[in-house]
């Protein structure tokens, strides 16, 4: 597990290995991505002040994002947990009462994982290859007599949604993300 | 609203009532997983996947910008609030307020991270931050 993890600091200082990187820049292909998934997990409905939950990868993929929702969305819930500890680790999710109130919640939370192997894809059996990656960006303003927003942003076919996150004005101090995760359901 | 499969979606509440206008921004990562081209645009090696520790205390705002190597871009990572001891989630009140692909476009090369808390405490947290970085120049199939 974890193979590239904290590669940057492991090639630090050693020449054979700095020597391995600059030949993957000038000749790629010597891993590919591939299997891409989406694992959910999710909590039971119940009275909690803070709950957190793990989802792993399944078998021999490897975690490279996530997300992580609460229902209801209403109640004052925030966020403090929605990553992992590094790659092919387990994309960790938390939530909190802001303010406690008397209803029960739910923390549902994704990981986003493919398969990390060696060689070129394949010619014939490409498709399913992590390829063309863009990110697209999008921004709902809150004025006047609002307090909520809610932004839902379609890749174009044929992508998918490979990963994302959110981010609510720091300048503020007083509002904080309460879900970005991808939408599995048609 | 229709949710299309495989969108992004998020959203943002008002912790405690503001009187200025805000904004909840989003980026989502894009990707063709399904048809076979014959482009060089393939994801190839994960040149680097950092976790920074961060620091310890009990300052109420942490944030933190991790970077990708040259020629790789960020395709994910995340953000974690921990507690002294490591452990997630940290202490009740701190909550992430920002976790996406950083610089502008369409090749982000960084992750930022922001956490702060909003009901103050007096105990001490550290900001974690991951980013996955990856060479995207590889391919064609062969």
């Amino acid at each position: 597990m974890g193979r590239g993890r904290n590669s940057r600091r492991a090639w630090a200082g050693s020449l054979p290995a700095l020597a391995l990187a600059l030949l993957a820049c000038a000749a790629p292909a010597s891993a590919t991505l591939s299997g891409f998934e989406v694992v959910g997990d999710g909590s039971g409905r119940s009275f909690e002040r803070t709950r957190a939950l793990s989802v792993p990868c399944s078998g021999t993929r490897y975690t490279l994002g996530g997300g992580v929702r609460t229902r209801p969305a209403a109640p004052p819930l925030a966020l403090s947990s929605a990553g992992m500890k590094g790659f092919g680790y387990p994309f960790r999710v938390a939530a909190f009462e802001a303010d406690p109130f008397r209803e029960r919640w739910i923390l549902r939370g994704q990981a986003f994982c493919a398969r990390w192997g060696a060689g070129p894809p394949p010619l014939g059996e490409a498709a399913k290859y992590v390829k063309a990656v863009t990110v697209l960006r999008a921004a709902t303003p809150v004025t006047g007599p609002g307090d909520a927003a809610n932004i839902f942003l379609p890749c174009p076919t044929p992508s998918t949604t490979i990963g994302g996150a959110p981010r609510s004005p720091s300048r503020v101090g007083a509002t904080t993300p309460v879900s970005s995760s991808r939408r599995c359901a048609t | 609203m229709r949710h299309l499969k495989g969108s992004f979606v998020a959203a943002a509440r008002e912790v405690n009532p503001v009187t200025v206008d805000w904004t909840l921004h989003i980026a989502a990562v894009c990707a063709n997983v399904s048809t076979e081209t014959n482009t060089a645009d393939y994801v190839g090696d994960i040149l680097s996947s950092t976790s920074d520790p961060g620091t310890t205390d009990s300052s109420a705002v942490k944030s933190s910008t991790l970077n990708c190597d040259q020629n790789t871009r960020a395709i994910g990572g995340g953000a974690r609030v921990r507690d002294v001891n490591g452990n997630v989630p940290g202490p009740v009140g701190v909550a992430i307020t920002e976790s996406r692909p950083g610089s502008t476009g369409e090749a982000p090369t960084q992750w930022t991270a922001e956490a702060r808390e909003i009901t103050p405490t007096d105990k001490f947290w550290a900001l974690d931050t991951t980013v996955v970085c990856v060479d995207t120049g590889a391919g064609p199939p062969q």
